[in-house]
């Protein structure tokens, strides 16, 4: 039913494919996108970053690059056939990076076709890992990538508003989730009259669509739910200041599980660090400021819960 | 799947069906954290009048598996609807805790919530000027002063509050460090100092510590 991507790793896989995303610009998922690479880069793991964010590609200023000559725009409008034909070097061992840097007028809409095409030429590289950073947003083609992934990772601030918008997204993960996996074609419109709201379907919550659901289908409402356990998503909370807001990570998990049936791992907290901006500011790479900076030990934390083997138990080596 | 206030007991605490007295109640008091009015980590997935219904079949749940015979009949409800086998209740039930149930005797899940907001309200959040001690290794006398002023506090109406000596807290803010009390004593009133300003107690006794202690060191 499913094809494969953003179920939990059965075993060491080789081009392990994390995508990061949640609803919010300016949350830091282009920073904890870099810093993640260049951690898992400097344990000898080769890594690969991609700026999917088109339209408004960040990445490359955090390895401190001047924007690169080429990018996944010329791979999207064919100017390069393959996609490794438009990976660049970032000065960092074992670190490449694929730019979304190149803005042409319309293409942050990527088609269904381009996307696809995106997709199948990612699957085929060989690299240990591969980041996405996705940008904000929860359009379709957001959602997808972020489900034929390996382990998708959400990062919101402690913020209302970004809280609001990282449930968004979840909702947003779940519907277009279900519709991947559900064949029978009134389910589908059911879920899509949904999204949509119209023909007088409004789902004020996700139990109130499993409901509708359950009615048609009586047995699918164990079928979702044992898919929904499947999918491996991962939470990180940003800029944190105070004890109150390191708190709200693990809440959020534990809520957002019993709301919308999807499992979600709380991987730790990233302080709100000044050297960060600081650096930024002064156009510094973040390898220069990074390693000095308080949220450095955050990130290696959280860099060791992604590695697959960490996650079996069997520690964290160089991979 | 079913809606929060649909699931069992056990199921919306998440616990399991042998869990003792004190596991129900810090899964209770766990649960009312993150399921209050003002929760931050549940922001926008619940209406308010879903909240409350939430929050009053959380006391329920409690009041239930807290009681011995409460949670005897509640478990044998649950294997007549087929919810439960009865295989699974095979166990004994915890013995009645000391838990100091008449605390909780009269609640109801609206004093509850007023209950937290006045704690909210006689405690203020700490930190709620963190962002002028960020990355501050020390709290110069200074930066304290333009927090009280920011505020418009008075010195004389932190002693009125406090006690604590006019003359103190100004050889504090001017760093007068070879006038201040012993340690003992200025940490506290730092702590205090801290509490009325609305910061964080930590950041600004270790903050000004370590100002003084450089001072210290040089002299």
């Amino acid at each position: 039913m499913v094809d494969q991507g953003l179920t939990k790793s059965s075993g060491t896989v080789d081009n392990y494919i994390l995508a990061i995303g949640g609803g919010k610009g300016g949350t830091g998922k282009s920073l904890i996108t870099a810093s993640i690479g260049i951690c898992l880069a400097d344990r000898g793991n080769g890594v690969l970053l991609i700026d999917a964010d088109l339209g408004t590609a960040n990445l490359h200023t955090f390895l401190g690059l001047d924007p690169p000559k080429i990018g996944l725009s010329d791979f999207v409008t064919k100017k390069k056939s393959a996609i490794s034909g438009v990976i660049t070097k970032t000065g960092i061992n074992n670190l490449k990076l694929i730019s979304g840097a190149k803005d042409m007028i319309g293409i942050a809409n990527l088609s269904y076709g381009q996307k696809v095409r995106i997709l199948n030429n990612i699957k085929k590289l060989n690299y240990r890992y591969i980041l996405i950073d996705l940008g904000p947003g929860t359009s379709f083609n957001t959602l997808d990538f972020f489900l034929i992934s390996h382990c998708g990772i959400l990062i919101t601030s402690p913020e209302p508003t970004s809280i609001e918008n990282t449930y968004r997204f979840t909702k947003g993960l779940l519907f277009r989730y279900l519709r991947k996996i559900i064949s029978k074609k009134v389910v589908r419109s059911l879920i899509d009259n949904g999204v949509r709201q119209r023909n007088g379907y409004k789902f004020e919550s996700v139990f109130d669509l499993l409901e509708a659901i359950e009615k048609i289908e009586p047995r699918l409402g164990d079928t979702i739910a044992s898919h929904l356990s499947t999918l491996d998503i991962k939470l990180i909370v940003n800029q944190v200041r105070t004890s109150k807001d390191r708190a709200i990570g693990q809440k959020m998990a534990i809520a957002a599980k019993k709301y919308f049936g999807i499992p979600i791992d709380f991987l730790g907290n990233v302080s709100h660090d000044n050297t960060v901006s600081k650096g930024l500011l002064q156009k510094k790479p973040l390898m220069a400021y990074l390693p000095h900076s308080k949220i450095f030990k955050e990130l290696t934390e959280i860099t060791q819960k992604i590695s697959p083997s960490y996650q079996l138990g069997l520690g964290f080596p160089a991979d | 799947m079913k809606r929060l206030t649909e699931q069992n007991y056990y199921n919306l605490l998440d616990i399991s069906l042998n869990a003792s007295f004190e596991e129900v109640r810090s899964a209770y008091d766990q649960a009312m954290s993150i399921y209050s009015t003002d929760s931050i980590p549940t922001y926008s997935l619940f209406t308010q009048k879903e909240r409350k219904l939430i929050l009053s079949r959380l006391t329920e749940a409690y009041k239930t598996l807290t009681n011995s015979q409460l949670r005897k009949e509640y478990n044998h409800s649950l294997i007549e609807k087929g919810e439960l086998s009865p295989k699974e209740i095979g166990y004994s039930l915890p013995e009645d805790s000391n838990i100091d149930k008449g605390k909780l005797q009269e609640v109801s899940a609206e004093s509850l919530v007023q209950k937290e907001e006045r704690e909210e309200n006689e405690h203020p959040p700490s930190g709620r000027s963190l962002d002028l001690f960020d990355n501050q290794i020390s709290v110069t006398g200074k930066r304290i002063k333009m927090i009280r002023t920011t505020k418009e506090i008075s010195l004389e109406e932190i002693y009125k509050k406090t006690n604590i000596p006019q003359k103190t807290l100004e050889d504090i803010e001017e760093e007068r460090f070879e006038k201040l009390p012993a340690l003992v004593y200025l940490k506290g009133f730092l702590k205090t100092y801290a509490k009325i300003l609305q910061v964080d107690q930590i950041e600004m006794v270790d903050g000004y510590m370590k100002r003084y202690l450089e001072w210290k060191n040089t002299y």
